[in-house]
């Protein structure tokens, strides 16, 4: 027995960082074997940006490229995070990972990490077919900056994404809150950014996550436009997400029976 | 001789309801612990609190010497488990299952030793299937390789024959015996009498969140195939395991 104590006192536990890079490439290869969530993501500001070309003289190619990858980010938090983690806790995989000699705060950091390269590729994709589709071309800088600004948008819905898989238990009912939540975000966020609801709507959505993260992709894409409420903007999606993944974490439970 | 897994005075409650009662038992290395107890009975809980996944309202568990609520991250890198549900991410492959928990319990493997474990339990031609095309029984198998990856001092296994055909519930209890001949100690809970009989060393009968007996199953036969609670249940002529279980728990169905 006293060999066995040994031997276990000295069993190799895995470092954070190395737990980590396991669990990211696994949940990496997840996300990509489930390419209907990403194309979801993909596929919404694609099809904007392609059919929004008439309003470029209007709001110019920024106000354009900016609403159609704000689009994107609630599809990643709502539509990908919160029902592959609702779905997973209810078949029980965090529960055999939190069995694992590892921090369950890994876990966690893994899958947020999964779907903000998501938001990257979205970005991106979004910014190509603009350039090709719609000729809106932008310097190194401000494509490096409008990824810092999708991520931390996407961090906010990502906030709304924890909020409401913590909420609801049953992965049936975070698919149907999600789908509630998107669409209203997504196309009045949308087509009330431009006026097409009037005056109200578009105070509303101006600070809505939706809004504030395309007023920062906006700013990101053109520097020039950075003032206050560039900053308010940033305050307040920060705030969303604050708020929101604080909820969504304290009211999370890891397993449902 | 120090155990290798000690539960002393565990107490578990769920907001007004209490599963688990005050309950003490060890595990000895080399020993193979059955627990047994009807649907309901704390098993289940009882193993949760042992693997950290629920806290305990009151007692101890120490994992080789490590309490699980203390030195969680030390005493988990001692156990290897086999959940009732076995739950594995249904778009990952096998292989890259096997990979993946290895690395989680510090473990680095080739592709020819992630190969060579499949093949060890037959499932070197599913190795790029993924989680959600395997059958029950190879779910099983895979999830007993998990268990066992780095080499635990303590393994667990919850119900781990449940849905398994005789050939395949053979080659398992095979494989725990294995285990104990490696000098590992296992605790499984079972609701199969047979198989508490066949392979286990001690047995815990547990009911109402309580242990009623701990004893070797055969001595458990001898003990009680008199008693006037026993007797009544004897279908056979001679008394077994699930007679003395029945007997002392009752024959009333639990949900």
């Amino acid at each position: 027995m006293e060999q066995s104590q040994q031997q276990s006192i000295v069993r190799t536990i895995p470092s954070y960082r190395e737990v980590l890079k396991a669990l990211f490439r696994a949940d990496l290869r997840t996300q990509y074997r489930q390419r209907r969530a990403v194309m979801m993501s993909l596929l919404v500001p694609i099809i904007f940006v392609i059919s929004w070309r008439s309003l470029i003289p209007a709001i110019g190619g920024a106000g354009v490229l900016s609403i159609c990858i704000a689009i994107g980010l609630p599809a990643i938090g709502l539509m990908s995070y919160s029902q592959t983690i609702a779905r997973d806790r209810e078949r029980g995989v965090f529960q055999r990972l939190r069995a694992a000699p590892i921090p369950t705060s890994v876990i966690m950091i893994s899958r947020i990490l999964v779907q903000l390269v998501v938001a990257l590729f979205m970005t991106l994709a979004t910014y190509i077919v603009a350039s090709f589709a719609d000729g809106i071309h932008l310097p190194l800088l401000n494509i490096i900056l409008m990824c810092v600004a999708a991520i931390i948008g996407g961090l906010s819905f990502l906030g709304l994404g924890q909020f409401v898989v913590g909420t609801i238990k049953s992965s049936e009912g975070v698919n149907a809150a999600a789908r509630l939540i998107y669409f209203p975000l997504g196309v009045v966020g949308a087509l009330g950014q431009i006026g097409l609801f009037g005056k109200i709507v578009q105070v509303i959505v101006t600070y809505s996550p939706l809004g504030t993260s395309k007023t920062l992709l906006a700013a990101a894409m053109n520097t020039s436009t950075i003032g206050m409420a560039t900053l308010w903007a940033l305050l307040i999606t920060i705030g969303y997400g604050v708020v929101f993944a604080g909820i969504g974490i304290k009211r999370f439970t890891w397993a449902v029976s | 001789m120090n155990s290798l897994l000690e539960v002393k005075d565990l107490t578990i409650q769920y907001d007004t309801k209490t599963a688990v009662q005050g309950i003490s038992f060890d595990v000895r290395p080399g020993e193979i612990f059955g627990l047994l107890g009807p649907n309901g009975a704390g098993k289940t809980s009882t193993l949760s609190a042992i693997e950290g996944l629920i806290t305990p309202k009151q007692g101890s568990v120490h994992v080789v010497g490590f309490d699980i609520n203390k030195d969680q991250v030390e005493a988990r890198a001692n156990m290897g488990l086999q959940l009732q549900v076995t739950s594995f991410q249904q778009d990952l492959q096998v292989q890259e299952i096997v990979t993946l928990y290895a690395s989680l319990y510090g473990v680095t493997l080739s592709e020819d030793e992630v190969r060579q474990k499949l093949a060890d339990i037959a499932l070197l031609d599913e190795a790029h299937a993924t989680a959600g095309k395997l059958s029950g029984g190879q779910l099983q198998r895979l999830s007993l390789l998990i268990a066992t990856v780095h080499n635990p001092a303590l393994v667990l296994l919850d119900e781990p024959t449940t849905g398994l055909d005789p050939q395949s519930r053979r080659k398992l209890w095979e494989r725990v015996e294995a285990m104990r001949e490696s000098g590992r100690s296992v605790l499984l809970t079972t609701h199969s009498m047979e198989e508490a009989s066949a392979i286990c060393d001690r047995v815990a009968i547990m009911d109402h969140g309580k242990i009623i007996i701990i004893d070797n199953p055969h001595k458990l036969v001898e003990t009680y195939k008199d008693d006037p609670r026993v007797k009544v249940h004897i279908r056979h002529g001679q008394a077994t395991l699930e007679d003395v279980f029945i007997g002392l728990t009752g024959e009333h169905i639990r949900i």
